[in-house]
């Protein structure tokens, strides 16, 4: 049997101490300790398990503005290392100032790289988007959400909210997205579309467009959603039924504006927003996604996106 | 073990470095998503990858029960390494099994309540090894998955796992979202997670 050096501990190994070395030296004290990492850690796993579920955890002050991802900076900052490869995007684009600061404060935490390009990042935080790029095996997207119940718009008492989701009781969101449609002639819900979660739970997939929606579905990336303010945490593993609430006669749609196009790359198949043109008004359209279309220009995107891979994927599993 | 038997050099092997910490819980965080995948810790090859793989998450928060044969000295490096406190079955919310989990361990850990599921307990169990897919032997294993996580059907072998551990983790586990969430970790320091929501089927039994 092989020996190993017999150097021993010191006996008084007190807690306090146990704590310090459990801390490190941490490269930006004050920041994120370890003891909080290891919370958030455990809170992830638990999301994992129970998709759609919403964790509770401590969530500890950050250096950033409530509302600007707080919750997802503590999930990513518990999940990358010197080595992961770190996007993050504000409405798809990695250049925007909110984007920019939080993803110099994660490097400068923790010493992790810089990355744009969807395909070879570890792990992408996001506020409002899911990239067009498939994501693979191996990538965590950390979504912000700054509203974590999707009850909180049909009953204000929050005892009750934790009880129909322990009871799986969602007639009253039922009623409130059958009214939508009887008002509005569609589901309006702007604050994050709502989905069901392997048949389990009602989740809010955070503000990102519908457009967005069906990629949670069976994606081949773990999605982390993470609420700062409410402290909650919750997720769905790759491979998970995640469907869009909604009526049998009332197919849910993605957003689509016929005719119109990217300005710059000429995709009519991204998401695209309206850009104010030198007089103010909005006549042209360019992606959300600023490193899809910027590959797009370089031929260097792939012709399916996650959005026609995932209604592809739920059209194959219907005919099943 | 008297080569080894220094408890210092126990502790030491169960602490986990921030670094080390963020990289055994990418791993698993990556099984856990994906049962039946097998992946490995960077983990001293004396050490119970079990207890190793629950030092890199527990801390002074988390009531932990560690389940050995009477005088294991691993079970006071685990609460030395961590300060996580000592708990009855009934509190705890980590579990280190580092000899087989009988049907009564199982029947004693919380599942959680309606209102709290993440309470139920959270599993690291040694077993003597982990591989993907199917491949039967005299002492081994062969597990089918179902479930979030996995495409179609998973397999995974394991040696050192009963089948009547299997038969009271697929008990526990029978009303989600109760339940307990799993890892299984050999002695090369290969991890796999049956998270509660995984359906468990035994395929092949070599030991029956
Ligand atoms: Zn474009």
């Amino acid at each position: 049997m092989t020996t190993y050096p017999t150097t021993e501990m010191p006996s008084t190994d007190t807690a306090v101490r146990r704590t310090d070395r459990l801390a490190g030296p941490a490269p930006r004290p004050g920041i994120f300790d370890e003891l909080s990492k290891r919370e958030i850690r455990r809170a992830v796993l638990s999301g994992i398990a129970i998709p759609g579920y919403q964790v509770p955890f401590g969530s500890r002050e950050m250096p950033v503005a409530r509302g600007w991802g707080s919750g997802g900076l503590q999930v990513t900052l518990s999940l990358v290392g010197q080595d992961t490869r770190l996007k993050v995007i504000d409405q798809g684009e990695d250049a925007g100032v909110n984007a920019s600061n939080l993803r110099r404060l994660v490097v400068g935490h923790v010493g992790c790289e810089e990355e744009t390009d969807t395909r070879e990042a570890d792990v992408i935080q996001s506020r409002h988007r899911i990239p067009e790029q498939p994501l693979q095996d191996g990538q965590v997207l950390v979504l912000q959400v700054p509203g974590a119940e999707p009850l909180a718009g049909i009953v204000k008492n929050m005892d009750e909210q934790r009880r129909m989701h322990a009871e799986a009781d969602y007639s009253k969101m039922w009623v409130r997205l059958y009214e939508d449609i009887v008002h509005n002639g569609l589901i309006t819900n702007a604050a994050g579309y709502p989905v069901l979660v392997e048949g389990r739970y009602v989740m809010t997939p955070s503000p990102i467009p519908r457009w967005d929606v069906p990629k949670l579905n069976h994606s081949e990336g773990v999605t982390v959603l993470s609420a700062g303010r409410e402290k909650r945490i919750f997720a769905v593993p790759p491979h998970t039924l995640v469907e869009p609430l909604t009526f049998e006669d009332r197919p849910f749609e993605v957003e689509r504006t016929p005719g119109a196009a990217c300005r710059l790359c000429g995709s009519d198949d991204t998401y695209i927003v309206q850009e104010p043109g030198p007089d103010g008004t909005f006549s042209t359209w360019v992606c959300s996604d600023t490193d899809f279309c910027r590959r797009r220009r370089a031929g260097d995107a792939p012709e399916v996106t996650a959005l026609e891979a995932a209604l592809a994927h739920t059209r194959e599993e219907s005919t099943i | 073990m008297t080569a080894v038997a220094n408890q210092g050099t126990r502790i030491r092997a169960l602490h986990r470095e921030p670094q080390e910490s963020q990289r055994d819980f990418t791993v698993l965080l990556d099984v856990l998503s994906r049962p039946g995948r097998v992946r490995r810790l960077d983990a001293p090859e004396f050490a119970p990858t079990a207890a190793v793989a629950a030092c890199g998450l527990g801390d002074v928060e988390v009531p932990t029960l560690v389940l050995a044969e009477d005088g294991d000295p691993w079970v006071e490096a685990v609460h030395a390494a961590t300060g996580a406190p000592r708990a009855t079955a009934a509190k705890a919310r980590a579990v280190v099994a580092l000899r087989p989990l009988a049907d009564e361990d199982l029947r004693s850990l919380p599942r959680g309540d309606a209102l709290n599921p993440e309470l139920g307990a959270r599993i690291f169990a040694q077993v003597e090894s982990l591989a993907e897919g199917e491949h039967p032997a005299d002492d081994a294993l062969v597990l089918a998955l179902t479930g979030p996580g996995v495409r179609k059907e998973n397999r995974l072998t394991v040696r050192g796992l009963s089948r009547d551990t299997v038969t009271a983790l697929v008990e526990a586990n029978s009303s989600f979202p109760l339940g307990v969430d799993t890892f299984l970790a050999a002695r090369d320091g290969s991890v796999a997670g049956l998270p509660r929501t995984t359906r468990v089927r035994v395929v092949a039994d070599g030991g029956s």
